[in-house]
C-alpha cells in the first residue's frame, strides 16, 4: 500500500476497459449526439413563453419586445425578462438560483424549471404546440 | 450483516465517513447546474460495492445520505429525495449489472452505468416535482455528464480498490 502509481501505470489504465465498457461508452456517446442533433436540428425557435406553476398556467408572452414581469411562485417572486431572443429567469428567491444560471431559452419545447419556486418556463410556438412528441408523466 | 469481520465493519464505517465527507465537501463547491456534480460521494459507495458487495454499499450510501443531508440541511426537502433516489437507482442498476454481465464490465464500465443512470432518474424524479421538465432538452448533457463524470469517479474507484484490497476483487473484467 504505497499509494504511489507505478510508472506506467497510468498508461495502462485504459486497458482495464472491457469491450463491454467500450460498447457501452459508445452507446451513451451516440445518445449524447443523437439527442443533441435532435434538439438543435429537429425544433423551431418558438413564439411564446409560458410561465406555470404546478401545471397551472400563471401567463403567457410572446417573444417580442424586451419585458421583465415579476411572477409569484412558492417562495416568492421570480424575475423573468423575455426578448425577440428568447426568455429566462432573471432572478429567484430560490437558495441555489440554478435556474438564473441556467440561462436563455429559445427553442420550442425548452424549459427551465425552478424546483424550489414550483415555477417553469416554457416555449412554446405559436398555437401553443410543446414541440414535444410526447410528454410521459 | 452477519459473519463480518472486525476488519470488515471498520473498513465499511471507514469508507461511510469518507462517503459523508466527500458528499458534504462538494455540495460546498460552487458548480454550474445541479446535475453536473462529479459525484464524489459515490466513490466511497463504489469502492464498497467492488470490495463488499451489494448489502455494504447500499448501507454506505444510506448513512452517506442521511449524515449528509443533515449536515447540508437538506434533508427531506426536493434536492434530497431527488439525490436519494436517483443514487439508489444507480446502486441498484450497478448492483444487478455486476451479477448478470458476470465480470464483462469493469469497475469503469460500472460506474458509468451508475453516473448514467443516476442522471436520468434525477430527471425523471424532478418531473415529479416540477410537472414536466423538457426532459428532452435536458439529455445530451445528462448522459454526457454521465458518461464522464462515471468514467473518472470509475477510474478513482478502480485505482482505490487495487490499493486497499487483493486484485481479484477489483475485476478488470475477463480475465487477462
Amino acid at each position: 500500500m504505497t499509494g504511489r502509481l507505478a510508472p506506467g501505470e497510468m498508461a495502462r489504465l485504459w486497458q482495464v476497459l472491457t469491450r463491454a465498457d467500450l460498447v457501452l461508452i459508445c452507446l451513451l456517446g451516440l445518445g449524447t449526439a443523437g439527442s443533441f442533433l435532435h434538439q438543435q436540428l429537429g425544433s423551431q425557435v418558438g413564439a411564446e413563453v409560458v410561465v406555470e406553476m404546478d401545471g397551472e398556467e400563471k401567463g403567457r408572452f410572446p417573444l417580442g419586445p424586451p419585458l421583465k414581469v415579476s411572477i409569484e411562485g412558492g417562495l416568492g417572486i421570480s424575475e423573468v425578462e423575455i426578448g425577440p431572443g428568447g426568455a429566462r429567469f432573471f432572478s429567484a428567491p430560490c437558495p441555489h438560483g440554478i435556474c438564473v444560471r441556467q440561462g436563455w431559452v429559445r427553442r420550442q419545447g425548452e424549459t427551465v424549471a425552478c424546483v424550489p419556486n414550483r415555477l417553469i418556463l416554457r416555449i412554446v410556438g405559436s398555437t401553443g404546440e410543446t414541440g414535444m412528441d410526447a410528454i410521459s408523466r | 450483516m452477519k459473519g463480518m469481520s472486525a476488519r470488515e465493519v471498520a473498513r465499511i464505517g471507514l469508507l461511510s465517513s469518507a462517503a459523508v465527507i466527500l458528499f458534504v465537501l462538494e455540495g460546498l463547491a460552487p458548480r454550474p447546474l445541479p446535475w453536473m456534480k462529479l459525484g464524489l460521494g459515490n466513490l466511497p459507495v463504489l469502492v464498497t460495492l467492488l470490495i463488499h458487495g451489494v448489502g455494504a454499499a447500499f448501507g454506505v450510501s444510506g448513512v452517506k445520505l442521511l449524515l449528509g443531508g443533515l449536515l447540508s440541511g437538506s434533508l427531506g426537502g426536493p434536492a434530497f429525495v431527488i439525490g436519494a433516489g436517483a443514487g439508489w437507482a444507480s446502486l441498484l442498476v450497478m448492483a444487478v449489472s455486476r451479477r448478470v454481465a458476470g465480470g464483462r464490465f469493469s469497475p469503469i464500465g460500472l460506474s458509468i452505468l451508475g453516473a448514467s443512470t443516476h442522471q436520468l432518474a434525477q430527471l425523471l424524479i424532478a418531473q415529479f416535482y416540477v410537472g414536466h421538465i423538457g426532459l428532452l432538452s435536458l439529455l445530451p448533457l445528462s448522459l454526457l455528464s454521465g458518461l464522464f463524470s462515471g468514467g473518472l469517479i470509475g477510474l478513482l474507484g478502480f485505482w482505490i480498490c487495487k490499493k486497499i484490497e487483493l486484485e481479484e476483487h477489483c475485476p478488470k473484467g475477463p480475465r487477462g
